[in-house]
This record gives C-alpha cells, structure tokens and sequence, in this order.
C-alpha cells in the first residue's frame, strides 16, 4: 500500500464519523446506504490527490460527501431500482441499530424530513462548523446561512414542540 | 426539544458514535486497490460505447452517401441519416465532456446547479432524439440499409404511395410514443430502467428538473421559504 493509500485510510478513519452521518441522513433506505458509502468513498479517494493538507480535511470531506448524496438522492436510477442488500458493509457496529436512542432517532428523522439542501445546513450545523465555514461548504453568504438557520430553527420549535408559542 | 438541546444530544451521540462503528479498513482498502469506478465513470463508459457505435454508423452512411452522390433517391435519405447521428454523435461527446469535468470538491450550491443543468441537457436531447428519429428511422433507414445492405432498390421494389404512407406513419407515431411513454411511466409495474425513459420521453423528468433549478437559484439567492 503506498503512502497516498495509507494517509487517506488514516483520515477517513479519523472522520468516519461524517461519512456515516451523511449516508443515515441522505439515504432512507438502510439498504442503499453501502451503495452511497461507496459512492462518497469513490469521489473522495479520486479527488484526494488534489487535496491541499493545509486545508481542513473534514470541510474538504464534507463538500464532497454532501455533493455526491444529494446528487445520490437526486438520482432517476437510484431511486428507482430496487436494491438489493449484498457484499462486504464498511461499516461494523457495536451495538445494533435497534439500541439506538430514540431521542437520536426523532433528530434524525425530523431531519431527513428536511429539503436536501436545508438538511446540509442542519447538518454542518449540527456538527459545530461555523457560519463561514458552512458557507464555503455550500456556496452561499454568511448573511444567508444564518437567514436559513433562523427559519429552521423556527421551524423546528413549532413541529416538534407544537404546544409550544413560538 | 429546543435547538440547543438537539446541539448537545447531537454532540454527546457523536462522541458515542466514534466507539460504535468501526471502519471496516479491510474492504476500504481492497476497494482502493480495485481503482474503483463511480456511477459517473460507469455512465462514461455507456456513453464511450454510444459514441463508438454513432461514429461507426456515421462513418457508414457517410461512404454510401459519397458513393451515390449521383443519385438524389439514395443520397437525401442517407444526408438525413448521416446529420441525424452527427447530432447523437455531438451530445455523446458533449455529455463525456461534461462527465469529465464534475468536480465535487466545488460548493455544493454551484455543483448540484451545474448536474441539474446537466441532466436537463441530456433529457432534452433523447426527447429530440427520438422525436426526429422518427422522421429518418423509417423511409430513410430502409432506402438506406435495403440498399447498403441488401443491395435492394425500394423504389423499384415498392410503390410510391408507400414512402408517403410510412412517412405519416413515423409522424403519428410521435404522439402515440409520448402517450405510451406517460401511461408506461405512471404505471408502478414498468421496470425501473424503462420508466426511467418513459418519463424522460413523456417530460416528467423534464418538469422534475426545472423545479429543482428554480429551488436551487431561489435557495442560492436567498429566496426561498
């Protein structure tokens, strides 16, 4: 394994995380998620050489892993066909999927009832990147970042405390 | 559940999470060493093997137009032909470009405009594409290949009336495919390969991808709700 292998295996290891989130967030379908862990996996080792290592790697990640899900979800052939679970997952869990919490399951399911787009926002959110650090992610201004995030979190006071005013 | 408490139940499961999945490296690594290719790398390779098919068909109907450039009957049919699978010829070569140049290291905002603009193109030219297929894929194609092929007039073999007839036949065609193709795509039975064709013929995709440019220019633009 040269050097490049081996240094990209290192920082997917270390920021694994973002990749699954990004597949449980953009993919409803647990058996589609290998198909666009793969997928992410594929544009990310074929852009690596290009990557600068001055640059935040987890950005860098991000961009490309929130570019080929939402184009995964966009996508006519994928939406279409009927996947069939097979092969080797690149994820092993510890613990079962049913243990997960169910406070765990409500975020990511109001989410996943999110546009897209505004689920990006929610995630880099969510993940404590900053107002500019989002905007490069998507390509959009600050102003308009934190415009988003406001409706958003409206929105989420009012579906998912609906008694409470707002 | 307020916004700061979802921020904090998200970071507690994240530092969970780092414990609970596990990378598989082994299969990491053995899809490294396979030089993997992507859903776009295999749509290359279907559009290379287009392209190499229309360059053949091109280069075919080429020669038999150059050979009988005497001959008007033989030569306007294969001049339609020829500037039929130019035009397929183009977008294969233009959609190859267009594949090759993704980069998903750029915003997300501007990339997703950019495939959606993508996509749009590539349905818009199989709706030409078939639409005008149906003008030079019958009198024309059997003048040409009967000739080519068989070595067989069809002037001389059949009547007038009927180039006429098959000419109208290809031009009434054009409503029953996109009738066909609307049914076919609405029905939840079609195969997902073939409804995926159906919509693009019948426009549904078309609208689909127009909403999604509107949305992403709205959303750029900071208009949306």
């Amino acid at each position: 394994m040269d050097s490049l292998s081996r240094s990209f295996e290192e920082l997917v290891e270390t920021h694994k995380r973002i990749l699954y989130k990004i597949c449980r967030l953009y993919c409803p379908l647990p058996e589609a998620r290998e198909d666009l862990a793969q997928e992410i996996l594929i544009q990310l080792w074929k852009a690596f050489p290009r990557f600068d290592s001055r640059a935040r790697f987890s950005t860098w990640m991000y961009r490309i892993a929130l570019n080929v899900a939402i184009s995964h979800l966009r996508s006519e052939s994928v939406r279409l066909r009927h996947l069939v679970p097979g092969g080797e997952p690149l994820f092993e869990f510890a613990a079962p999927a049913a243990d997960e919490p169910p406070e765990l399951r409500e975020i990511y399911q109001w989410i996943e009832r999110l546009d897209p787009l505004p689920r990006s926002i929610m995630l880099l959110h969510l993940e404590g990147c900053s107002y500019q650090e989002t905007a490069a992610v998507l390509g959009l201004t600050e102003t308009n970042v934190a415009t988003k995030l406001s409706r958003l979190k409206a929105q989420m006071r009012q579906e998912l405390n609906p008694g409470e005013p707002t | 559940m307020t916004f700061e408490q979802m921020q904090t139940r998200w970071a507690e499961f994240d530092r969970r999470l780092e414990h609970t999945i596990e990378l598989n490296r082994r299969m990491l690594r053995s899809r490294l060493e396979d030089r993997m290719s992507g859903r776009l790398g295999r749509l290359a390779i279907w559009l290379l093997l287009e392209a190499g098919a229309c360059l053949l068909a091109l280069l075919w109907t080429g020669s038999f137009a150059w050979s009988h450039r005497q001959e008007p009957g033989f030569l306007l049919p294969a001049i339609a032909l020829h500037a039929w699978l130019s035009a397929a010829f183009a977008a294969c070569l233009w959609q190859l470009v267009q594949i090759r140049s993704i980069d998903y290291t750029k915003p997300v905002a501007s990339l997703q405009r950019r495939l959606a603009s993508m996509r749009k193109a590539s349905i818009v030219s199989v709706q030409w594409a078939l639409l005008t297929g149906q003008l030079v894929w019958w009198t024309p194609f059997l003048i040409v290949v009967s000739k080519g092929f068989l070595g067989v007039d069809l002037y001389s073999a059949l009547p007038a009336h009927y180039f006429v007839v098959s000419a109208a036949a290809g031009v009434a065609l054009m409503p029953v495919l996109w009738f066909s193709a609307r049914s076919l795509s609405r029905h939840p039975k079609t195969a997902p390969a073939l409804r995926s064709f159906a919509r693009a013929l019948a426009g549904s995709q078309l609208a689909e991808v127009e909403r999604e440019l509107d949305q992403l220019a709205a959303w750029e633009a900071g208009a949306d709700r």
